[in-house]
């Protein structure tokens, strides 16, 4: 029920006003009920006493001339007039005299009298006989039906005297009993129709304020709801067309502006990242045409150059003296230097455009593999290497195991001058990196930054060679991983390199 | 081959000094099979397959051909295509002999079907190397239909 309630907004509102109007008048109708019964109850009591007076001024006359029989008669009489009312008059004794009941005459009014303990009230109580206006009414239920009972004591007046003498005592009592069955029947009938009427008047309304929050909040919200999911779609496709709303005053309406701002917003940075991806698509394909026309027309010249050179040197050679031939292999020299600085900027710019294809591996078996390439060096100059523990790495196998070769070849490269090279690779848990460490020339920590930078050489190429692409290539690879590559070292102490990429989903 | 000993290598570049260079090497490898040099695409497939000014033309099929791929009029990849489609010519080895060593012109290369692809090296050393290895395998060792 709850969650029923809690599902919808409309149902949120009906229930709040159904509990808050239903309620109320429940209440109401529940009060004013019992307010008729009271106010009946009064009604009665007054139309008791004046029944009273009535039968009093009726019977007064034949009572003053004696004449039981005309009382008597009397009495009945009223019987057809007054439906549902009872008259007794009793003596002293509580014997009933008379009654617009003939059956009833010569009973004893206490046999009548269901509720004894009025009764006894009556009889008992010791200031009641010396009361004037003593009188006592209540309720009482007889056969299942109810009754209003009114009892008074009748006092000796002049009329009396002629047969109970002159004494002033009291002489009987008058009860008067009126079923009030159908009072109380129009009352609920009352109570019936005014929960009713409610009932009906409440239905309405709920429709109606159903109807009301349909039109004004349930649709209004539904549009909007309906607007925001198809608001990424339209977006990404390019279909939204930006509507100029108006703020229709309520909250829903501002709402539903300040989505439509947004949205609008929204499209205009797509538009505007859009044109800058168009843009990028485009100088990316610029790139690589550039670079596919250096890797081919660049080439051919040198190609040529070197070709030649080497026809003249091979055939030509008696032409020349040691000098020319010695000038002519600088040419050659050159030409392939430039073959091989052209391969590394076209690695170098792939580097930067190649994919990242994420795998996880044990860095122990990247490393491993790495180090059987250069195996055979490694025993030729008896390197000592040593392999600690390495976690598992999320990444691209490839590019990494590039960055592994690259770092392990410079140890290897850089420790020629050394007496007994070592090289230890293994990870640091403070810095969470891999790390290789070499005791070669290393380097000056003011260099550091130079290091990573494309064709940048601390050393002479004469004495270790290499054109200083491997470590901006190697730099760029870490970078795309959203990793870090920096070293430590001391000069002619060794140098320590470390590879931190970031973690993979365990 | 026993009938017709020496068939024609087609050598297809379109840059002078390339034809010299590897003719140079051809010949310094005792390459004696003639050869027909078709300095752009359009040439080229004239001659294979008998169009153009070719027309009518009564020549044996080549027993190699060598293919640069950068080339006027019809790009090398295309004439590769084109050879690899036509039955009488798919059995005819295709080495591609060009500058380029970028991925997607290899991996095209081979989904058409090359026989080889080979990059010229800049050295004249390694490239004479590279021709005779192409000549000793294509030519020698490498038994066609």
């Amino acid at each position: 029920m709850i969650q029923y309630v809690r599902e919808k907004i409309s149902r949120k509102v009906l229930f709040a006003l159904t509990i808050s109007m239903g309620l109320p008048m429940l209440i109401v109708i529940f009060l004013s009920g019992k307010n008729q019964s009271v106010d009946m109850l009064a009604q009665n009591a007054v139309f008791g006493d004046e029944l009273a007076h009535a039968v009093y001024s009726g019977i007064r006359y034949p009572m003053s001339v004696g004449d039981s029989a005309a009382v008597r008669n009397q009495l009945l009489a009223m019987q057809e007039k007054l439906h549902a009312v009872d008259v007794y008059i009793n003596d002293t004794d509580q014997n009933i005299v008379f009654a617009t009941s003939e059956k009833m005459i010569g009973k004893t009014i206490d046999d009548s009298i269901y509720d004894q303990k009025y009764w006894r009230r009556l009889n008992v109580a010791p200031g009641f006989l010396q009361d004037k206006d003593r009188k006592v009414s209540f309720e009482e239920m007889i056969f299942g039906k109810k009754y209003f009972t009114t009892v008074r004591l009748i006092q000796n007046e002049t009329e009396c005297y002629r047969c109970h003498g002159s004494e002033n005592n009291v002489l009987g009592s008058m009860v008067i009993r009126m079923n009030t069955d159908k009072n109380y029947a129009a009352i609920r009938g009352h109570i019936r129709n005014n929960a009713l009427i409610t009932f009906v008047g409440l239905a309405v309304t709920l429709v109606f304020t159903f109807f009301m929050l349909l039109f004004l909040v349930t649709q209004p919200v539904r549009r909007l709801s309906k607007k925001m999911q198809e608001l990424p779609e339209k977006i990404e496709s390019g279909d939204y067309i930006p509507e100029n709303i108006q703020a229709k005053g309520d909250e829903l309406g501002q709402l539903e502006k300040t989505f439509g701002d947004m949205a609008f917003d929204l499209c205009e940075k797509k538009k505007i990242i859009d044109r800058t991806n168009d843009e990028l698509i485009a100088a990316n394909k610029e790139l690589e045409a550039f670079a596919y026309s250096v890797s081919h027309d660049l080439r051919a010249p040198l190609r040529n150059i070197d070709g030649f050179s080497k026809i003249i040197l091979d055939e030509y050679s008696d032409k020349l003296d040691d000098s020319g031939r010695h000038y002519l292999n600088r040419v050659r020299n050159g030409a392939i230097k430039m073959s091989v600085l052209i391969d590394d900027m076209l690695s170098f710019s792939r580097a930067g455009r190649a994919e990242v294809q994420l795998r996880t591996i044990e860095a122990n078996t990247m490393v491993n593999e790495v180090l059987r390439d250069f195996a055979q060096e490694i025993k030729e100059r008896d390197i000592h290497v040593k392999v600690g523990e390495l976690p598992k790495i999320h990444c691209d196998t490839v590019m990494i195991r590039n960055v592994f070769a690259n770092l392990i070849s410079n140890a290897i490269k850089y420790t020629r001058e050394v007496e007994r090279p070592e090289i230890i690779i293994g990870y640091d848990k403070g810095k969470k990196a891999i790390f290789v460490r070499d005791n070669g020339i290393g380097f000056d920590m003011k260099y550091h930054e130079k290091i990573f930078q494309v064709f940048q050489r601390l050393q002479l190429p004469e004495d270790y060679e290499g054109t200083g692409i491997g470590m901006a290539i190697a730099k760029r690879i870490v970078d795309k991983h959203n990793g870090g590559l920096w070293a430590e070292s001391v000069p002619n102490e060794g140098a320590t390199f470390f590879v931190s990429l970031p973690s993979g989903p365990d | 081959m026993i009938e017709n000993p020496i068939k024609n290598i087609l050598l297809v570049e379109d840059n002078p000094d390339d034809v010299e260079l590897t003719l140079h090497a051809l010949k310094r490898n005792n390459i004696l099979n003639p050869i027909i040099v078709m300095r752009d695409g359009q040439e080229a497939v004239d001659y294979l397959f008998r169009t153009g000014k070719n027309a009518g033309a009564e020549h044996d099929d080549p027993a190699l051909i060598l293919l640069d791929l950068k080339l006027p009029k019809i790009d090398g990849i295309e004439i590769l295509r084109m050879i690899k489609k036509e039955n009488k010519l798919k059995k005819i080895p295709v080495v591609v002999l060009t500058s380029s060593k970028e991925e997607r012109d290899v991996v095209e290369s081979y989904d058409l079907g090359v026989n080889s692809y080979i990059r010229k090296p800049v050295d004249f050393d390694q490239f004479v190397e590279t021709v005779r290895y192409i000549g000793y395998y294509w030519l020698l060792l490498n038994e066609t239909p």
